[in-house]
């Protein structure tokens, strides 16, 4: 449209003689209009990348390398190990998702990224380097797509960020033992009375487009209305907003949601598992097991921060609803 | 011939008077001109006759091409003047007021508590600005389609500033969904807010369109040539008929009614003439400026407003970087190349802008300025240095937008006064152009009435 006024306009600019009729004074502008439609935010879909884990020779993903029989002490990595070339560095360069609130996400206030991924990967600087501040861990956002490429380019030495192990996944990148296990489940009003997918007929029900949350939601709770959007986070608005009944994804995001808004909970059946991981370099299997091993005594209750404590403490739930994960597999 | 009946009590030289029969004989042409032969004056008064209605029913057209165009393109300048134009300006200022809001509205979130009064206060000033542009647009005479668009925004306008609200509030008490939310707020104003002002702008884009080619058509001044030429023949005939048939030197009457008939014609076609000019340059000095920098001025808000998103999507921005480019290659700066033609460059370079040139040269300078800013602040956010980044944000980049907006907000000022004065000037040369054609029309007429019945009653 303004491009053909343009084209209007070019050719009748030149005005001769008193007898001739202006030339059009339209949009003179040949780009485009000015207005157009805000971006949706490239979601990083957080752990609803699962893909189908039935390619033969993968049937299980999860067991990660057997970690060390004892740690080696703090400031004193072995020699030839991925983790002395960090020690010697000075710094653990590590991904984290800046948006995740809870795991990985920006404090309004201070301005620095915060959450249990956050406290994982502090837990792990202070293994190597005895502390955990700034200089020592450097942490940088990054969406899920991009976690492969930063791997591989060496941005990042490591990446938490509510991954899930999955078959695909790994060809690309090694995963640290599974350190919670997510379930899909839903987030409804305290008042709605809702406690299972039964009662959901007629009602809305949000999810990010391209899930599996959504495609579970469709196929769990046929006589539900599924409402996809651009991002987990906007499922919040349109819940607070009166737009939709209920939020589903994994109960991870749902406890960081329920933690916003007071007049929410988190109820429903455990859906499929989501077991989360830390993704590392393929080529440094010996920096795996490092890191499996701080994660076991993370589990155990070794080190001053447990897991649950940490995660009860960053979602606000009581340290029973942790989803943690029951035994720990490992290969070797 | 109504013109018989003037009861003017000419008096004609005696030399002239053509030997006395009564009335009643001349009207058999008895009565003899000097050196006339009996069958030629017995003509001539007729002749005469004919010569009056011809030359009486060239001036009436000639007069009716006049006031018909006069008219005509007086209401059409004056539509454009009070209607169209303010519009236009109108939709300028919403656009930009709206755009405006919801950049200092993500500045505002983005600075947080404390940092945030001068961006919130900002937001309040343009979101107030908007709304009175609005209610100003309705007042003004409006088509129902644009009436529709100003109702959708004015509705749409609470509901925006309920999502900035909560947004804020939320990142007050510290919690990430405010993001979320004033994602949802700016989304709606830029995809359906912004848009219903677009059409606006488009609709009486194209009424100017309309009005400009009506308000200067050719047919007008071809009409009136061709009945002036008529005219001025016939009188100028007239003379030749009436010097040769009675030996007069001049008939002064007709003489000064040709004069008058020319004089009017050239009158009329030069104020036509003149109007066109200032409506040429109405549009050369001041629409098109004014609609490059009006546009050059919201893809910049619109630019700024992406750059802060980018920093609270906290990483994953990656989508409002890229609308940040697009927002800058319309402008004219393409990332990573060099300008290209876009509103702002086009504004500095456009033929009738040489006046603004200096605030618009300012501003490409300014924005250059913002833009190597906003690859320190990418490297910022990148290192997940957000402190950094949001001080870059509110420091330098901030400081290079308010140079951009102060001159380019000049410059649009400027062309849309240009755009304003052009229009009212032209109005005022075709203002009373109607009334002065039939006063001198009437004028013309009476003295070609009086000039051949001095003629006719010599043949009494």
């Amino acid at each position: 449209m303004t491009r053909r006024w343009s084209l209007a306009l070019a050719g009748l600019v030149v005005l001769t003689g008193c007898a001739s009729s202006v030339a059009s004074p339209s949009s003179p502008h040949a780009g485009p209009p000015p207005s157009t439609t805000t971006p949706s935010r490239a979601t990083g879909a957080l752990s609803t990348g699962s893909t189908p884990t039935t390619t033969p020779p993968c049937t299980d993903p999860t067991p990660s390398w057997r970690p060390l029989q004892a740690m080696p002490a703090r400031g004193a990595m072995p020699a030839n190990t991925f983790e002395e070339t960090i020690l010697k560095r000075g710094y653990l360069k590590a991904g984290v998702s800046g948006d995740t609130y809870g795991f990985g996400y920006v404090d309004p206030a201070t301005l620095q990224l915060q959450g249990l991924d956050v406290e994982i990967l502090k837990e792990i600087a202070t293994a190597i380097f005895g502390r955990a501040d700034s200089t020592v861990l450097k942490l940088i956002p990054i969406t899920i797509p991009q976690v492969p490429r930063a791997i591989d380019s060496d941005q990042v030495d490591i990446v938490a960020h509510t991954m899930t192990v999955t078959c695909s996944r790994r060809t690309q990148e090694d995963f640290s033992s599974v350190y919670l296990v997510a379930h899909q489940r839903l987030l409804v009003g305290k008042d709605s009375g809702i406690t299972s997918l039964g009662q959901l007929a007629g009602k809305k029900v949000c999810a990010a487009a391209g899930t599996t949350s959504i495609t579970n939601i469709k196929k769990l709770a046929p006589a539900a209305i599924a409402v996809p959007v651009a991002s987990e986070t906007d499922c919040l608005v349109q819940f607070q907003t009166g737009g939709v009944d209920a939020v589903s994804t994994d109960d991870t995001i749902l406890d960081g949601m329920a933690k916003q808004d007071p007049y929410s909970h988190v109820v429903g059946p455990f859906l499929t598992p989501e077991p989360y991981g830390l993704a590392i370099s393929l080529t440094h299997p010996e920096f795996t097991r490092f890191v499996n091993g701080v994660l076991a005594r993370m589990l155990s209750g070794e080190t001053d921060g447990t897991l649950a404590k940490l995660y009860a403490s960053a979602l606000n739930v009581d340290t029973t609803a942790v989803p943690l994960p029951g035994t720990t597999k490992y290969r070797d | 011939m109504t013109g018989a009946t003037v009861s003017a009590t000419p008096v004609a030289p005696a030399e002239d008077r053509p030997a006395g029969p009564g009335p009643e004989d001349a009207v058999r042409g008895r009565s003899t001109a000097p050196r006339s032969g009996t069958a030629r004056s017995r003509t001539t008064p007729a002749l005469l006759r004919l010569c009056a209605l011809v030359i009486l029913l060239t001036i009436v057209a000639a007069w009716a091409a006049a006031w018909t165009s006069a008219t005509h393109r007086r209401s059409t300048v004056h539509a454009i003047g009070t209607r169209t134009e303010p519009l236009i300006v109108e939709a300028q200022q919403i656009h930009a007021a709206l755009s405006d809001a919801d950049a200092s509205a993500a500045h505002a979130f983005l600075a947080g508590g404390a940092g945030s009064a001068t961006a919130q206060t900002r937001y309040q000033a343009s979101l107030s600005a908007g709304a009175n542009a609005i209610l100003a647009a309705e007042q003004g005479q409006t088509s129902p389609a644009d009436r529709a668009a100003l109702t959708s925004i004015s509705q749409q306008l609470p509901v925006y500033a309920g999502l900035v609200g909560e947004a804020s509030a939320l990142n007050r008490q510290n919690l990430p969904l405010g993001a979320a939310y004033l994602r949802d707020a700016s989304s709606l104003m830029q995809s359906t807010i912004l848009t219903a002002t677009d059409s606006i702008t488009t609709s009486n884009a194209n009424r100017l369109d309309r009005g400009y080619r009506s308000a200067t058509r050719s047919r007008d001044v071809t009409l009136l040539l061709v009945a002036a030429i008529a005219a001025a023949i016939a009188l100028i005939v007239t003379q030749a008929l009436v010097l040769s048939r009675s030996n007069r030197i001049l008939n002064l009457p007709l003489l000064v009614a040709t004069i008058v008939v020319v004089g009017a014609v050239v009158w009329v076609v030069a104020s036509f003439s003149t109007q066109r000019s200032d409506m040429v340059r109405a549009r050369d000095q001041g629409f098109v400026p004014s609609s490059l920098l009006s546009e050059a001025r919201v893809l910049a808000f619109r630019a700024d407003g992406d750059q802060s998103l980018s920093v609270i999507a906290r990483g994953d921005g990656a989508a409002f970087d890229a609308d940040f480019n697009t927002a800058m290659t319309w402008m004219g700066f393409p990332p990573g190349s060099r300008p290209a033609s876009g509103a702002l460059t086009d504004a500095l370079h456009a033929p009738g802008a040489s006046a603004v040139a200096p605030q618009v040269s300012t501003a490409v300078s300014a924005i250059e300025a913002y833009t190597a800013t906003n690859a320190d602040i990418h490297s910022a956010v990148a290192a997940g240095n957000f402190p950094g980044a949001v001080a870059l944000v509110g420091g330098p980049s901030a400081a290079a937008f308010g140079r951009f907006d102060a001159a380019a907000s000049n410059a649009l000022a400027a062309s849309q006064q240009r755009f304003v004065s052009g229009v009212t000037a032209a109005d005022h040369r075709v203002r009373d152009l109607a009334a002065l054609v039939t006063v001198l029309a009437l004028i013309a007429a009476a003295l070609t009435i009086f000039g051949l019945q001095l003629r006719i009653r010599e043949y009494r």
